[in-house]
């Protein structure tokens, strides 16, 4: 269906469900495009969008009462860490990216531990500059750049996650290191280049052990700037 | 709870007490569209954490309106994400993510508490509920309610209009 062949009512209907999120990608794309230009329609979408938001609140009858305090607690000590502890503190200042609690819940070891806490200061320290991109978040802090993926798709065997990165200037995109996600998407990268060489990063799916050019379309291609 | 406009404020500022208040005002709800979509306690456990950790990591993500719909709509993505990376065939269709950026504030989002709206729910026809429940906690397009329930997409479409249309005169309304 095109905006150009529906009814209008057709339309409206539409964005009714567009309203609700229940929309694939090419109708969702059609009423978003049509909402920017029809008045009518526009109103009868602010008017549904919060009756579908309000359909969330329905939600809460079938909790275990003790799951929420108890997730509670987890959600406070990731924020509030203990203090008697030189590695916890770090952790504290760190404020924990969502991403990088996925990361790093398995991490047990004390060195591995600190090696940890240094790379989450370094995530979220004043200095650190945020670049969003599909399955995440590119940071650029310091000598270091990291990629923060919260998205990723599980893989095949034998396929891996690549980083590229491309000098400014460059021409072409110099292979890095490859990766796979956790069980929940969440991995946290640290790329081998300094990030004053890196001008362009992207990501792609390669054959284990890694490529010397891409073999896929990109994931992401994303500027630095 | 107190104002939650002014809690996201003093988040903004790194108050942990005002994110506490947040998360008891808020975590239910969360907690709530991650259990019913997901259906894994772990996995929606996990999302309860990761939106509350990103609102305390970002909270400048809120940018105004009405909180709760707006951790909502944050939630249902994060869920819709989960659930593309379990689907069985990656091509199939599911919805997209709806925006959730959207300043949005509207006078029936300003009380909202489970009990009413699922009164509400429940004054509508069943043919116009179980649509709209399907389209926003299943995670699946309306033509995939359409072919689930044997009923014309265009017939799915108009009911989930008029769902929708009739939930928010409930809600508007007091009649819940």
């Amino acid at each position: 269906m095109s905006s150009m062949q529906a009814s209008h009512d057709e339309l409206l209907d539409l964005v009714a469900v567009y309203a609700l999120g229940a929309l694939g990608a090419e109708e969702a794309r059609i009423a978003s495009m049509h909402l920017a230009v029809c008045t009518e329609c526009r109103a009868e979408y602010d008017a549904l969008r919060p009756a579908a938001d309000a359909v969330a609140y329905a939600a809460d009858d079938r909790l275990d009462l003790v799951d929420c305090p108890r997730i509670k607690r987890e959600i406070m000590r990731a924020i509030r860490p203990p203090q008697r502890s030189a590695i916890f503190v770090a952790s504290t200042v760190a404020a924990l990216a969502a991403a990088l609690v996925f990361a790093f819940i398995a991490v047990s070891a004390e060195r591995k531990a600190a090696e940890t806490d240094r790379t989450i200061a370094a995530l979220v320290g004043p200095g650190a500059r945020q670049y969003d991109v599909s399955a995440g978040e590119i940071v650029k802090s310091g000598d270091h750049i990291y990629l923060v993926m919260a998205k990723l798709a599980p893989l095949p065997a034998g396929r891996v996650y690549q980083a590229w990165t491309l000098a400014p200037g460059a021409k072409t995109m110099a292979p890095n290191v490859t990766f796979s996600p956790n069980s929940q998407g969440f991995v946290l990268v640290t790329l081998t280049e300094a990030a004053q060489n890196v001008g362009v990063v992207a990501v792609s799916v390669e054959p284990s052990g890694g490529s010397q050019a891409p073999t896929t379309k990109p994931l992401f291609v994303r500027p630095l700037t | 709870m107190q104002d939650a406009g002014r809690l996201m404020a003093d988040v903004r500022r790194r108050d942990a007490a005002a994110f506490e208040a947040l998360y008891d005002g808020f975590g239910r709800l969360v907690y709530g569209i991650a259990s019913r979509m997901l259906a894994d306690t772990a996995t929606a456990e996990d999302v309860t954490q990761s939106v509350f950790l990103t609102v305390w990591t970002r909270p400048e993500a809120f940018r105004g309106g009405n909180v709760g719909a707006w951790l909502a709509r944050v939630t249902r993505n994060r869920c819709l994400d989960v659930l593309r990376s379990r689907a069985a065939r990656p091509s199939a269709e599911m919805p997209v993510d709806v925006a959730d950026e959207t300043a949005l504030d509207d006078a029936i989002l300003a009380r909202l508490d489970g009990a009413r709206v699922r009164s509400a729910l429940a004054l509508l026809p069943v043919e116009q509920r179980e649509p709209i429940e399907m389209g926003f906690f299943d995670g699946v397009t309306h033509d995939e309610i359409a072919r689930r329930s044997g009923i014309p997409l265009g017939t799915i479409k108009t009911r989930i209009r008029t769902g929708l249309r009739r939930l928010r005169e409930h809600l508007a309304g007091g009649a819940a």
